[in-house]
């Protein structure tokens, strides 16, 4: 994508902690289109978050982005100095992050943490800045923002703090807004409440979101399209559509198999994906998913796949993509695997894969 | 605690379950009241810190001045309430004038220890790295040395003289402000909000002083509180071996040393410096333990 305002290319970031080189986010690409609405999923630790400290350059140490390229408007963050990369933060690029409670500084009225990020920047002129902290409240549906903008964080809700986060995201009309699990420490009505404000913020001011999230379902309600991750790699990427309907990498299917779903049946087994996702010190060969997958074959304990087209606009990494796994399903036939053969279901994997169905219907259990 | 409950029915007699919103200071301020130590600290501190305004402006003779027919070593009387010292001068002259002096030196002191140990242990706590190395090895070689003893060598370096008497006893009493201050500074620089603001494009300066330092004021201004006694009381000391402010001046330590010597014919010109310290440095530590609790959000109620 030629058009996109964030590109990111391979970007690998480690810890260097004294058990040894922890590699939380390794070969990582993706790009963000203007106006996108872009979610990335995942278990905890699978190198969401890091990702997106990355792109800020917000890493601490230990931790230390060790290749690739993040290109925002046409220069490359990881090059810039201290101070370019500050003037970037929170004015072209903001960030939302997960608990709104410890996210605002207890000392400080609402008002005045939302003015600052105005005048650490130079973006908006500084007789405004007072005047527009008050209507980005209002923006952010906070009733009598007047008054209350005068408030510290603890005479706020939980909702309203996460408001109050979000236009302090906003108060520089960033070109992309970065929210690190923005809904996690919120109730379910104020969730949706916020996803719907975040859809509609992104149509008023043309911003575009990446929603980080491990909650299919908020994915579901506001992103058009969705990176999954896994282990610190992209392993799945489509439109929700696809991610819902389609899932191509076994993954994201056991992700899917392990959401609730409202019209299933009462016997119905939510599958949870078992075992833990690997020890990002001392990863496992080959694919990264293979301890746990239940359609792995020979070839995954050797090679690690790379991520490849698998329908218009689907990418997922994986030897034995769900499509093959569902033609064999519908077949009835479990195709024996001979060593290294990549067509095959591994036969541990297939008696669990025969009792499997494609978790179409969640996307729209969620979606509305 | 003597009061634990009045105020929490006074909120509740309103009908409101929503408590009054306070904020840290009135908070604070509001449990300090009701410590009554520390309320007769502030008390007997207003009376003393008076008295030292006045003196600047009137004292019933000139300290400094040996009076003209004056006996020495006079006791109290109706015309020197305190006495006199063993030149004839007036002890309670004197006596208003060493208050003065304690004060400044006592102030002066934790003004130094602040600014100093504020900016180092903020810088110490939040850059962490070689700067935080270098800080943090210096202080450890001064923590093996007694600090009285570094302020007496540089303060004789120094010459005498009352600004170069709280640069000495400062010379190490900043060292605790900036532990302390670093340690706050280590804690607090790993807070969401922190990340939030760095993330919102705030600069290091802003970090530190906008965000980090709000967070630890309970902290630093008990601290801040407990430099003064150990000042007044090291000035005192210094005084009373001969080392201290310089003659004519007066200082409680001084006035207690020329006491001493005539402690077997003449008790009260030790008795008044004596009463003085030591009620002085008790009511500083009332206010320190009144404030260290009053800020202590454990018990924020």
């Amino acid at each position: 994508m030629t058009d996109s305002i964030l590109e990111v290319r391979n970007l690998s970031t480690h810890f260097f902690t004294d058990d040894g080189e922890v590699k939380a986010v390794r070969g990582v690409s993706f790009g963000v289109a203007p106006g996108e609405t872009l979610g990335i999923v995942g278990e905890s630790g699978c190198g969401k978050s890091v990702t997106a400290m990355s792109i800020l350059g917000l890493v601490q140490r230990p931790g230390k982005v060790v290749a690739g390229e993040i290109m925002f408007k046409g220069s490359d963050l990881l090059k810039l100095s201290n101070e370019e990369l500050r003037n970037i933060r929170g004015r072209d690029i903001a960030m939302i992050f997960q608990d709104p409670l410890s996210s605002m500084n207890p000392v400080l009225r609402v008002g005045y943490q939302i003015d600052e990020a105005m005048y650490a920047h130079d973006k908006i002129p500084k007789d405004q800045v007072k005047q527009r902290g008050i209507d980005l409240l209002k923006q952010v549906r906070v009733s009598d923002a007047e008054r209350r903008i005068n408030d510290f964080p603890h005479q706020f809700s939980g909702g309203m703090r996460q408001r109050a986060m979000i236009a302090m995201g906003l108060s520089n009309k960033p070109d992309l807004l970065i929210a690190d699990e923005p809904t996690t420490a919120l109730d379910v009505t104020v969730q949706a409440q916020i996803l719907e404000l975040l859809r509609d913020l992104n149509e008023q001011t043309g911003a575009a979101i990446i929603l980080i999230t491990h909650n299919l379902g908020v994915v579901a309600g506001l992103c058009k399209r969705v990176l999954v991750m896994y282990a610190g790699e992209i392993v799945e990427e489509g439109t929700v559509e696809q991610i819902f309907e389609r899932p191509q990498h076994p993954y994201t299917w056991s992700l899917l198999r392990s959401v609730p779903r409202i019209d299933a049946n009462r016997g119905h087994r939510l599958l949870s994906i078992e075992g833990l996702p690997p020890d990002l010190i001392d990863l496992p060969q080959g694919c990264k998913f293979n301890p746990r997958c239940p359609f792995r074959v020979e070839r995954c304990f050797h090679e690690s796949p790379p991520i490849e087209q698998v329908a218009p606009a689907q990418h997922a990494a994986c030897w034995v993509t769900m499509e093959r796994a569902y033609a064999d399903m519908g077949a009835g036939t479990i195709t024996d695997t001979s060593p290294g053969a990549a067509s095959g279901v591994h036969p541990a994997g297939g008696k669990r894969a025969a009792e499997a169905e494609v978790p179409a219907a969640v996307a729209e259990a969620v979606n509305d | 605690m003597a009061t634990i409950a009045t105020p929490v029915l006074e909120e509740y007699a309103g009908g409101t379950i929503a408590r009054e919103q306070v904020g840290l200071w009135r908070d604070g301020f509001r449990r300090l009241r009701r410590n009554r130590l520390a309320l007769i600290a502030v008390v007997y501190l207003s009376i003393l810190l008076a008295i030292a305004i006045v003196a600047i402006f009137w004292t019933p003779y000139n300290p400094a001045t040996i009076l003209p027919n004056t006996l020495t070593y006079l006791p109290p009387t109706a015309q020197h309430l305190l006495g006199t010292d063993e030149l004839g001068r007036d002890l309670l002259s004197r006596m208003m004038q060493g208050a003065q002096i304690s004060l400044i030196v006592g102030v002066g002191t934790s003004a130094i220890v602040l600014t100093v140990g504020v900016v180092v242990g903020l810088i110490a706590g939040y850059f962490r790295g070689w700067v935080d190395g270098v800080i943090s090895v210096f202080i450890n070689i001064f923590y093996g040395i007694p600090g009285i003893l570094v302020a007496i060598v540089l303060y004789l370096v120094l010459g005498r003289g009352l600004g170069n008497i709280m640069i000495a006893i400062s010379a190490t009493a900043w060292m605790d402000m900036a532990r302390l201050v670093r340690g706050q500074a280590f804690s607090i620089r790993e807070r969401e909000y922190i990340e939030a603001a760095r993330a919102s494009g705030a600069r290091s300066g802003k970090i530190l002083f906008g965000h980090i330092l709000p967070n630890s004021l309970g902290p630093i201004i008990v601290q801040a509180t407990f430099v003064i006694p150990i000042a007044i009381l090291t000035e005192a000391f210094l005084s009373y071996l001969g080392l201290g402010i310089p003659s004519p001046l007066a200082s409680w330590g001084g006035i207690a040393s020329e006491g001493y010597a005539a402690l077997p014919l003449e008790p009260y010109m030790m008795l008044w410096p004596a009463l003085a310290l030591s009620l002085t440095l008790l009511a500083f530590n009332f206010l320190g333990d009144g404030l260290r609790d009053a800020f202590d959000p454990r018990q924020r109620r």
